[in-house]
């Protein structure tokens, strides 16, 4: 039993460190609150929103449907032009949103860093081909690769999501790659393998843990290029169809022609994205600090 | 017998060219042994270790008539069963520059508790207390378990690694530059230790240096390296006291002694040979001040001239005479 809770401590602990890290100056420490503040929204957003998104509203005062209503006190953010609330949609699109760029972002970490361990690590044939594939992927434009993909595989948000971490992944990668061939010389991967380790064992026991603090600035990275590429995917109607997101919400305002009228429709997912991934590129920046210490230095 | 070495070669390819690291290299090792390996820098030390342990890099190969390690040929196990079952568990290494061989983002306790439950299973409280007891028999306090590699400093880095070494009780232990970069009084205390852990567990100890005073101090047998192999191997004391080969003799003459202080110290001129390819010769002759046609033309066996002294020189009759006219200076320097 001691030993369970000691573990719990050690959980604790770990994140303490990270909190401790993103917060080590200012913007992180923005970046943070606005992030855990997204998160809060996704993760409560059913019990926040007022009216169910996909149905018409009426007004209350004249019971006549309430079509694209500017912000009043029965609807925080306005209306559609087909009567939707806007408040509880940018709700429940943070949910969306936050869903994709937390899995997008976590599938591709997960393959960028296997994919840099092994190609860095075994080096030779294996390197040359895994890199060569990576090179390919840097080939493609980023965002015809993820409509073709979505719509070969169709609009569902589990394609969305898959088709965004099969792109996201490359960079992580090679940057990933790099760090490894330079710890795998380090005299304790030898004395590693001179106790007998296997390969796999020394790449996620020894080098892996020396590399985290790049792994989890590239984690912060690709969640934001996720969503990112999301936004941009679902307001050229890419999205799926079902949920909605912000850039759902930017496709349908777009659809609906009423741009130049609705300030109270594009503002709010607008700010939302760029709020949202400007702090997550902070929090990359305090970890980016924390793994290069160089940069520390210049201030 | 421990370990038995027949013809151990070495050879690395590099830009289309082999490089002989170690050459007809033989040596025995018998149980409860301390077998001193000195040699200058790029003789071959570090590849025979590498060897010895199957971690030569790629572009190495490794050929030998037998290394044959209680009974098993090592160079013909399978890869998978060698590093399960004699890595470590067998025999073990504590890598030179031991400073940095931990992992500096595990603590040091258990970096070795999680290295032994991975060998044996073993439950980890049960690991916990051997961890313990080996840093108690390396010297080093309990308290330091939780520490950080970084925590440490040089002496005692050295002395985790070695418990890390002595934790599944191996038959031999391969130290390489055990105390290079520690200071005269820790080299000492590691000296010592090293002493008591071989009376206590009766393993045997190949230690790898260059410095033959160290050698002296803790080996009971001595070999010398030149050339990719070895010119002469004899206990300790006979080899001090009866050195038959000219590299030894001239080694001897290179190491300050402490009673005949002030007296002027005789190197070796040359430096050692590049070895592109395997040559009938003697690898020393160019460097030997008593080489003769014959030391041109063949290769030098090795040929006993006492019951464990060993040496491969075509004139090893000579030796008494030789050895004296190794002490003096114009010898080498004519």
């Amino acid at each position: 039993m001691p030993e369970k809770s000691n573990r719990l401590i050690g959980i604790l602990k770990v994140l303490h460190r990270q909190y401790k890290i993103m917060t080590s100056n200012t913007y992180g420490l923005i970046g943070f609150w606005v992030v855990a503040f997204f998160f809060t929204v996704a993760l409560f957003a059913p019990v926040i929103a007022p009216y169910p998104i996909w149905e018409m509203q009426f007004d209350a005062e004249t019971g006549q449907l309430a079509m694209l209503q500017s912000p009043s006190l029965q609807f925080p953010l306005g209306t559609t032009h087909l009567g939707y609330d806007l408040f509880s949609q940018i709700v429940m699109a943070t949910r969306t949103t936050v869903m994709i760029g937390l899995i997008s972002g976590f599938i591709s970490i997960m393959i960028g860093a296997n994919i840099g361990l092994i190609a860095g690590y075994y080096g030779g044939i294996i390197d040359e081909f895994l890199m060569r594939c990576t090179d390919v992927l840097y080939g493609m434009p980023f965002l015809p690769f993820v409509i073709i993909l979505i719509s070969l595989f169709g609009r569902k948000i589990e394609f969305v999501i898959l088709a965004i971490a099969l792109i996201v992944w490359r960079t992580s990668a090679r940057v990933i790659r790099a760090q490894t061939i330079s710890i795998k010389q380090r005299q304790f991967v030898t004395a590693a393998r001179a106790r007998g380790c296997s390969n796999l064992r020394i790449i996620y026991r020894h080098i892996l843990p020396n590399v985290l603090p790049l792994l989890l600035l590239y984690t912060s990275f690709n969640i934001a290029w996720s969503i990112v590429t999301e936004a941009s995917a679902s307001f050229l109607g890419f999205g799926d169809g079902d949920t909605i997101s912000w850039g759902g919400m930017l496709y349908e305002l777009w659809l609906s022609g009423k741009t130049r009228v609705a300030w109270w429709w594009f503002l709010p997912p607008a700010v939302c994205i760029v709020a949202l991934v400007t702090s997550l590129v902070f929090i990359s920046r305090a970890y980016e600090e924390y793994a290069n210490p160089r940069l520390r230095e210049t201030r | 017998m421990l370990l038995d070495v027949k013809n151990l070669g070495v050879r690395y390819r590099m830009d289309g060219q082999d490089i002989h690291a170690v050459n007809r290299l033989s040596f025995q090792l018998e149980e409860d042994e301390i077998f001193g390996v000195v040699g200058e820098s790029g003789c071959g030390k570090s590849s025979l270790i590498k060897a010895l342990l199957r971690l030569v890099a790629r572009n190495g190969s490794v050929t030998a008539d037998s290394v044959n390690f209680q009974g098993q040929e090592l160079l013909e196990m399978p890869m998978d069963q060698f590093r399960k079952d004699i890595l470590w568990q067998k025999i073990a290494l504590v890598p030179q520059s031991a400073m940095n061989s931990l992992n500096p983002v595990y603590k040091v306790g258990p970096q070795i508790v999680e290295a032994i439950i991975t060998h044996k299973k073993m439950p980890e409280r049960q690991a916990r207390e051997r961890v313990h007891d080996l840093f108690e028999s390396v010297g080093l306090q309990k308290e330091l378990f939780d520490s950080y590699p970084h925590q440490f400093s040089g002496g005692m880095r050295q002395r985790a690694m070695i418990a890390m070494a002595l934790a599944l009780d191996p038959k031999l232990i391969i130290m390489d530059e055990p105390t290079t970069g520690l200071d005269v009084l820790v080299q000492d205390k590691i000296l010592k230790t090293l002493r008591r852990i071989k009376e206590d567990t009766k393993c045997s100890m190949m230690i790898i240096s260059h410095d033959i005073a160290i050698m002296s101090e803790i080996a009971t047998k001595i070999g010398v390296m030149y050339g990719g192999g070895f010119v002469e191997i004899a206990p300790t004391h006979d080899l001090f006291k009866d050195p038959s080969h000219p590299y030894t003799m001239g080694l001897t003459n290179a190491f300050p002694s402490i009673r005949e202080l002030g007296k002027e110290l005789i190197s070796i001129p040359g430096s050692p040979p590049v070895m592109m390819r395997e040559e009938n010769k003697c690898w020393f002759e160019p460097r030997c001040p008593f080489a003769t046609d014959q030391c041109r033309q063949s290769f030098p066996e090795a040929t006993k001239t006492g019951d464990h002294h060993i040496v491969s020189c075509l004139r090893s009759a000579d030796r008494q005479k030789l050895a004296k006219k190794a002490k003096e200076k114009a010898t080498w320097t004519s």
